[in-house]
């Protein structure tokens, strides 16, 4: 694997340890500081929430306090003027409010005009669920009661009221009531994010306000036994927070907020109960998290990808350096590296062009030295035999080959006795050359001369040789010397042998003949006795014994006839 | 290639940790609204508040939020059109809020989710040349649909001089043929819409003396639906909705090109489109986060409700006291609002 995949695939390796670690790390660490801004953002909104509502509760109650010092009012009350008091009331229903109902009663609690679209009844407590309101602002100061069914709408609402004086401020004439459109409530908690699940709820725990589409809850579900409103309901403002478990959805984050009222409303110390599943609340910091890991995930990829390719550049020349290794190693010993730098790459490719110059010297000195042996093995006459210490053949030159009938493929790797028809044929060991004690002598010796062997041809002919052979021992290995091989060199004998055979022969021939010459000469020395006169006659004789001596390349015996007489005057002598 | 096998199974490794995370994320704020597929009838008309519908059909708008809408040209009759929505045959339609109103007492159970337009100056008090004002109508022969938004009006331009239905004789015509009963009934004033209106003047000599530009916010008119059908389909109507904003907010970006495909439509000039929609003003998202608020006035529907069910007990059509947050539903404008 190329060295800039490795560190490519590394770097891949460590953005996925790196990915969801990072992930893990920034919403651990961050996780505490961003659950706490989350509390704090929820509580924010929570009295955010509960300021929109109070606030539209203090409008109401300047409204209603308002249409009670409206000189107006008073002059209505004071005459009597029922219908112009229903038709100022009904102006002040769209242009203040919203109201479910406004109505205007006396101090003894009887009705003098109201919006209602029919008579509900003569008194304060046929359209109020009660009257402490109305009570609370004869005494003088405005008042707003707790939320409950109102008896005229049938939906949850307010009261406000305020006294009408008299134009000195002296005498309280009545008290202008306002019922509050509940809708608004439910109105500023539609405003809330979807994921949230909200409830108003007051002291008692009963839910006075949700959402518009959660409102069949409303005074019909209570949250006395819930663990966050018990917890709180000593308290008299402030956040609170609670996580805990549903069966169905996981983990919820619950916040409690208080009701503290605006200005001249004090509020009635309701509890806006928020609550929003945990992966919801924290999905901006898993979302964090996410967009982190991915983040660094993607700068990761891109520097293993920048990374493949700069270390991919750089490889190049050992890539190269390496493709021309192979390529010497093949024995292109032409080929150089190319040298493109100047760095400690460009110095080994250098080394490397120096190595391989001087290896293609090395080998050419080699191969001549090689040349040179071979020539030497191929034109030599006698047979060449190089044998493996085991005895097996490990090289034959063609004089072997030619005179022993075999291709080089058919010898090498066999067993010396391939060819040596005795290494066979001898039983005793003693006999053998290579084997037993002889072999031993001759490892031990290190050479053996003129050792007649008898090869064997492929076709089963058997040649006397000469054998001189000797032990090749590790010239490298000085101190234990060992053996290598044997080389031996073989010669055809058979053309000495049959010299020799023809020589003998001649030689009994030439004893022969000379015997018989010796014979003749005594016979004729004899002769000569009695025929000194014969002479002439043994002329015959005489040639034929010369005829002989020159056969036996001998000189002469008898001479012409000068010699002739010569002898004859040495025998009249 | 063999190289290739400890990327592929990384590479592999990778996507399938990004997956698993974002399988893991929770859904915070989904793509858009799921939609059904389901065929969905939707009323065409030649109104400024209606515009939206076609000119989003022409776009494609409605395909591309993943809704199969028909629309149902409802110009040969209204009327008939609004009886059809009522029982469930098409699916949506522009009405007067009044109208809406007046069909729920009936069992209509309809819900106002947009408010699409508001007239102002679309219908009007036509009256002989000879009377002026609107006090002048006292005693007089006023033509108008019994019940109708039109005797709403007349309602309200009455109550602003102090006065009441009882102070004129009012006399039972057919709106839409109200320049003929105009001039056979032999009547001193008509309560009608344009183009009526426009043409009466010109034909008879009449004169406007109130139209319902002098109250604004009276005559609010909205996309309603069934209520079965919003609980069943609500990521439609969701769609729906979304689509009505794209729309209105290309027609106010790009009023020419808007006109000028309900001029193509209706073979008039984008001129009088235009001139049309000067008379019922066409309500954006910012208008209807107004009149989806909950107030007493006529700036909300709540308001406007109120006023129209206090005339409907007035006038006797009913003597219940609504609750106007039963069929004003401002969760998908709230919705769009968010996405």
């Amino acid at each position: 694997m190329k060295l800039s995949l490795k560190i490519s695939l590394l770097i891949g390796a460590i953005a996925l340890v790196i990915i969801p670690a990072i992930g893990f790390l920034s919403f651990s660490i961050a996780g505490k500081v961003i659950e706490e801004r989350i509390h704090n953002e929820q509580g924010d909104l929570a009295r955010q929430t509960l300021h929109e509502i109070d606030l539209r509760f203090h409008k109401g109650w300047e409204n209603i306090h308002l249409l009670g010092k409206t000189s107006l009012v008073q002059e209505y009350v004071e005459g009597a003027r029922k219908e112009k008091l229903t038709g100022l009331l009904k102006e002040q229903l769209v242009l203040t409010g919203p109201w479910d109902l406004l109505m205007v009663a006396d101090t003894e609690g009887k009705i003098l005009a109201s919006t209602a679209d029919t008579p509900f009844g003569n008194d304060i407590n046929s359209y109020f669920p009660n009257a402490e309101a109305f009570y609370k602002a004869l005494t003088g100061t405005p008042f707003a009661t707790d939320a409950a069914i109102s008896k005229v709408s049938g939906r949850p609402t307010i009261a406000l009221a305020s006294p009408i004086f008299d134009a000195k401020k002296e005498r309280i004439l009545g008290v202008v009531m306002g019922q509050v459109s509940w809708p608004v409530v439910m109105e500023i908690l539609d405003g809330l994010r979807p994921e949230y699940n909200v409830l108003l709820i007051n002291q008692k725990g009963e839910v006075i306000a949700t959402r518009t589409r959660d409102r069949t809850a409303i005074f019909h579900n209570s949250l006395q036994n819930d663990h966050l409103f018990r917890r709180t309901a000593a308290r008299k403002r402030g956040t609170f927070f609670e996580t805990h478990a549903h069966a169905e959805e996981g983990q919820h984050l619950s916040s409690l907020t208080i009701q503290e009222g605006y200005l001249k409303y004090k509020g009635h110390g309701w509890r806006l109960l928020m609550e929003v599943p945990e992966v919801v609340a924290f999905a901006p910091v898993r979302e964090m998290a996410r967009n982190i890991g991915l983040a660094v995930g993607a700068l990761l990829l891109l520097l293993a990808a920048s990374v493949f390719f700069v270390v991919s550049r750089m490889t190049r020349p050992i890539t190269h350096l390496r493709q021309t290794m192979a390529e010497v190693g093949r024995g292109h010993l032409q080929l150089r590296a190319k040298i493109a730098t100047q760095d400690e790459v460009g110095q080994l490719a250098g080394a490397f062009n120096q190595m391989v110059e001087d290896l293609a010297r090395a080998r050419d000195e080699i191969l001549r030295a090689k040349d040179y042996a071979e020539n030497i093995i191929t034109s030599m006459v006698d047979t060449l035999v190089v044998l493996n210490p085991d005895a097996t053949i490990r090289t034959v030159n063609q004089a072997t080959l030619d005179l022993l009938c075999y291709t080089e493929e058919e010898l090498i790797g066999q067993p010396i006795g391939r060819i040596l028809a005795e290494e066979e044929e001898e039983e005793e060991e003693e006999e053998a050359l290579f084997k037993g004690t002889r072999l031993q002598t001759l490892l031990e010796e290190g050479a053996v001369r003129d050792h007649e062997v008898t090869y064997r041809t492929k076709y089963g002919e058997t040649i006397p040789m000469s054998f001189s052979g000797a032990v090749m021992r590790d010239t490298h290995d000085a101190a234990h010397g060992a053996i290598v091989g044997i080389v031996g060199i073989a010669k055809d004998m058979r053309a000495v042998r049959r010299f020799m055979a023809e020589e003998r022969k001649q030689a009994i021939e030439l004893e022969v003949a000379y015997n018989a010459l010796d014979e003749k000469t005594q016979r004729l020395e004899r002769f000569q006795k009695v025929t000194v006169e014969g002479v002439l006659e043994t002329l015959p004789l005489k040639a034929e014994i010369n005829a002989l001596l020159v056969k036996l390349g001998q000189p002469k015996k008898y001479k012409a006839p000068d010699k002739i007489r010569e002898r004859r005057d040495r025998i009249k002598d | 290639m063999k190289k290739l096998i400890p990327i592929l199974i990384l590479a592999a490794a990778v996507i399938a940790g990004v997956y698993w995370w974002q399988a893991q994320a929770p859904q915070l704020a989904e793509e858009g609204p799921k939609t059904s597929g389901l065929p969905m009838k939707i009323a065409k008309y030649y109104w400024p508040g209606s515009y939206w519908v076609e000119i989003a059909e022409q776009k494609g708008w409605f395909e591309e939020a993943g809704l199969n809408v028909e629309l149902i040209d409802t110009n040969p009759d209204y009327f008939a059109s609004q009886q059809a929505t009522a029982a469930g045959k098409i699916d949506s339609n522009d009405f007067y809020l009044f109208d809406m109103i007046k069909f729920n007492l009936t069992g209509a159970n309809l819900v106002m989710v947009i408010n699409n337009d508001q007239s102002a100056g679309a219908e009007a008090i036509v009256s002989k040349s000879g009377i002026a004002s609107i006090k002048e109508l006292q005693g007089k022969r006023v033509g108008v649909s019994k019940g109708s938004t039109m005797e709403y009006m007349l309602y309200l331009a009455l109550n602003k001089v102090g006065k009441n239905l009882n102070d004129i004789d009012i006399i039972g015509i057919v709106a839409e043929n109200a320049p003929t009963e105009f001039i056979e009934n032999n009547l001193d004033a008509i309560i009608t819409w344009e183009p009526i209106v426009s043409t009466i003047i010109k034909t008879h000599n009449a004169r406007k003396i109130l139209d319902t530009s002098h109250i604004p916010g009276a005559f609010p008119l909205g996309q309603v639906f069934k209520r079965q059908f919003i609980n069943e389909r609500p990521g439609d109507v969701q769609a729906f909705v979304n689509v009505w904003h794209r729309t209105t907010e290309f027609i106010k970006q790009h009023p020419k090109e808007a006109f000028g495909i309900i001029a193509k439509i209706y073979n008039k000039s984008p001129g009088e489109v235009q001139a049309f929609a000067q008379v019922d003003k066409i309500m954006d998202l910012a208008d209807n986060r107004t009149a989806f608020s909950y107030a007493a006035g006529f700036e909300s529907l709540h308001g406007a409700a109120r006023q129209i069910n206090d005339y409907m007990i007035e006038a006797g059509v009913t003597d219940k006291r609504l609750d106007s947050t039963e069929f004003l539903n401002a969760d998908f404008i709230r919705n769009v609002e968010r996405e």
